[in-house]
């Protein structure tokens, strides 16, 4: 048995921890421990042939972090941008922006993007931090299996089963901004299993502008929901979940904004020895989105996947899967001076099949997996997705990856169904840009190579590189009278991400990072586009990251983190240093405190800009309690 | 879903990957023996050792072995028996069976019933069968099942704790 280091719940056992310290665990702690998970070598990924990185529950509570995005900057190479109190844009790799549309992004399977224009609202989605497993993103394409989103890559939110719950919990946070959350679970047993329900409310005070007015961006939500857990007999398992969601943001010079999201979701999954068979999954989605006197969306979603494991012979691994989603919506946009969907009613459907064979080629050291997904939709048709991959494991300390892959976005109601009006005074009701029923889907083939290597138990180094070339992306099409949204782009990217993780002892963590990312879009040959060449610079091209987690003692933690950000100059947004620390403390068994410092060299700095708007991102301090009981 | 985009990714399992569940397993067995009270009959003198006897492959068996190696429970020390003939389970106080194991000596289980001897094999349904304890994985985690009422038909007691903790209790 190789030297494993172990973590069990909250408790890292040491690196070279062998089969004896497993008997001193108590039963509690050893029920935390993931057996799978750990059973593959403590980082399994680290042999996968892809651009991948895992974010585990633990590392979120360390950082002392209380949103979803703010937990995203911690991965490195997802570039993260606050916009303002309530909004963020996320990417990997370009493309960044509020209406960020090429990342697949899923909770426990379930898509958060909105089907509207394939963008996730971000600040619809923090469950109580407490609750999440992990975190595992893909940087690079993962459509072959992801689905029509997965092109620049994938991030995957992995809550706690309802077993790993149990008890009852209290998070408070609060900050000298006047932000606060509040978070109550209570975790049950089951005869054959176990449910939690939960319940967060987030509040975030105005910002301000860089011109020091205040930015009118607060925000209140409220969330309830819930996870069960059933073991049917033997290995299989049924989960359910559910959630009920509304928020409230100021608007500049109008009534607030107002979300609203329910959600129903259930998953079937049957497992032999230990390893998946089949799964079925399917989950029906409510929302409504109102901005007063500008848009109002009500939308509908089903969706439904059934997912098979198949291990023909010693060495191959076949996935083979299907899903079908409709989703029915009805956007109302009563100002027609200013933007809308015609027609305001779409219903559209979605069919896709895929499959994914992994062949060990030589066991333990060369592996090769080739996938496929043909997706069928009501906008571009047909659509398919083919990779390619393949990890070399000469030792188990080294791996080398190469990867092939084509992806694509596909069309939405942005695309096709938008309207801009011109502004008053002019008369109501002239459009001057429009989506087209011609738009094609964007069109991606990327080229991966990566690279991982322990030194020790105590270090590692992960490098990816990459060259991504696009085809027929989003522009606007001015030779005609309205303008039409069209597909009038081509361009490429390329880029570095570095990952160095370093644990001079059991105490210490290190890890440094950097990312680097060059884009070159433009505007087809003859097109009359002008947006595109824009879109070259709202990424930053550089992204450093320093992270120092350091165990004082058994009772004491403090996190440290450190990023560089470089300037984004069609944005006019200046590049910026940002230093966020945390302490935490296990007062008690039951209680446990923290204090979290968020740009605490830096008064405030923008970080995005949008609606011709730049809001600058505060400094603040928080204070924070979790008490079980 | 759960974990399945590393899962995915790996497919293919490396070779280190059942020692883990068996050593956590292991692990639990020990633990058992924590919580459970055997009745006097069954050792002859306080010095006597706790007999952990293991029915399984070879390598599953020497795994368990190094988890308890140089272990104690209840002021007695544990002895490690690799178990090949069900008359050998006359001397075991805890006996852990294989799956397999069990599926081919389904016979053994009669012998079994003979003595005051805490039986742990794998998956939910195993307490219903023949055994006392069932070890099972949910969500990657390892979890029993407990038949209390057949552990006192063989005037085995186990304490509550160990209930508590239990996914499934038969009284």
């Amino acid at each position: 048995m190789s030297p494993l280091p172990v973590t069990a719940g909250h408790h890292r056992i040491a690196s070279g921890a062998s089969l004896d310290a497993l008997a001193e665990l108590s039963l509690e702690k050893l029920m935390e421990i993931d057996v799978f998970s750990v059973s593959k070598s403590s980082e399994p990924w680290r042999k996968a042939a892809a651009a991948i990185h895992v974010l585990t529950g633990d590392d979120i509570l360390r950082s002392g972090v209380t949103s979803l995005p703010d937990a995203l900057r911690l991965i490195p190479g997802v570039t993260v941008a606050q916009i303002n109190a309530h909004t963020w844009a996320v990417t990997a790799r370009g493309f960044n922006s509020t209406l960020a549309d090429k990342l697949e992004v899923l909770m426990d399977g379930r898509s958060l993007y909105t089907p509207l224009f394939s963008g996730v609202y971000w600040q619809k989605h923090n469950v109580p931090l407490t609750d999440i497993e992990r975190i595992e993103v893909i940087r690079g394409p993962g459509a072959a299996l992801w689905g029509a989103n997965a092109v620049n890559g994938v991030i995957n939110i992995v809550t706690k089963s309802a077993n790993d719950t149990i008890g009852h919990s209290l998070t408070a946070t609060m900050a000298n901004t006047g932000d606060s959350t509040t978070s109550v679970r209570g975790g049950y047993a089951l005869e054959n299993g176990a449910v939690r329900g939960y319940v967060r409310t987030d509040k975030v005070d105005d910002y301000r502008e860089r011109t020091g007015v205040v930015a009118d961006d607060s925000y209140r939500s409220s969330r309830a929901g819930f996870r069960a857990d059933f073991n049917i007999v033997g290995e299989s398992t049924l989960a359910l979940w559910g959630e009920t969601y509304r928020d409230r943001v100021d608007r500049v010079g109008g009534r607030d904004e107002e979300q609203a999201n329910d959600f129903l979701m259930a998953r079937y999954a049957v497992a032999e020895q230990g390893r998946e068979r089949y799964e079925i999954s399917a989950f029906i989605e409510k929302s409504e989105y109102d901005i007063p006197g500008l848009f109002t969306e009500q939308r509908e979603t089903f969706e439904t996947e059934a997912r098979g494991y198949f291990y023909p012979g010693e060495r191959h691994v076949l996935v083979v899967g299907g899903g079908y989603q409709v989703t029915r919506d009805d956007i109302d946009s009563p100002n027609l001076n200013s933007l809308g969907f015609v027609p305001a009613e779409a219903t559209d459907e979605t069919l896709d099949i895929y499959i994914q064979d992994t062949y060990d080629l030589i066991a333990e050291r060369l592996k090769l997996t080739a996938g496929v997904k043909a997706e069928r939709n009501d906008y571009s048709g047909l659509e398919v997705q083919p990779s390619l991959r393949m990890a070399w494991t000469p030792d188990s300390d080294t791996t080398w990856w190469a990867a092939v892959s084509r992806a694509v976005r596909i069309p939405t109601r942005l695309d096709e169904d938008f309207v801009i009006y011109a502004p008053a005074p002019a008369p109501a009701g002239i459009a001057i840009i429009r989506g087209s029923d011609e738009f094609d889907a964007e069109e991606l083939v990327a080229w991966e190579f990566g690279y991982r290597k322990s030194f020790s138990v105590r270090s590692n180094i992960d490098i990816a590189v990459f060259y991504n070339e696009y085809d027929k992306l989003r522009g606007v099409d001015s030779a005609s009278f309205p303008a039409l949204i069209s597909n009038e782009g081509e361009g490429h990217s390329s880029g570095v991400e570095v990952v160095y993780n370093w644990q001079p002892h059991e105490q210490l963590l290190a890890q440094a990072a950097y990312s680097y990312n060059h884009i070159d879009f433009e505007a087809e040959r003859g097109s009359t586009d002008t947006s595109i060449a824009n879109a070259n610079r709202n990424d930053p091209r550089h992204q450093g990251l320093l992270r120092v987690s350091w165990a004082i003692s058994p009772t004491w933690n403090l996190d440290v983190r450190y990023r560089n950000v470089s300037h984004l100059p069609d944005l006019a947004i200046d590049g910026y240093d940002a230093i966020d620390a945390s302490l935490q403390w296990q007062a008690s068994p039951d209680l446990s405190l923290g204090l979290t410092g968020r740009n605490l060299f830096d008064g405030q700095h923008a970080e995005f800009a949008a609606d011709n708007r730049i809001v600058e991102i505060p400094r603040s301090i928080q204070f924070q309690a979790t008490w079980n009981f | 879903m759960l974990g399945v985009l590393v899962v995915l990714l790996l497919a293919g399992q490396p070779a280190h990957s059942e020692d883990m569940v068996i050593g956590v397993k292991a692990a639990f067995l020990y633990n058992f023996t924590k919580f459970i009270q055997w009745p006097a009959v069954s050792f002859d003198a306080d010095s006597d050792s706790l007999n952990l006897c293991v029915t399984a492959d070879l390598q599953d068996a020497n795994v368990v072995r190094q988890v308890v190696r140089g272990k104690s429970t209840q002021n007695r020390a544990i002895d490690f028996y690799y178990v090949t003939d069900r008359r050998a389970l006359a001397q075991c106080h805890l006996w852990y069976v294989s799956k397999e194991a069990a599926q081919r000596n389904p016979d053994w289980f009669d012998e079994a019933r003979q003595y005051p001897l805490v039986v742990v094999g794998e998956g939910d349904r195993f307490i219903d069968e023949n055994g006392m304890i069932g070890l099972m994985i949910v969500d990657g985690r390892i979890r029993f099942a407990v038949n209390e009422r057949r552990a006192s038909t063989s005037s085995i007691h186990i304490s509550s704790k160990l209930l508590s903790l239990a996914q499934r209790v038969v009284r």
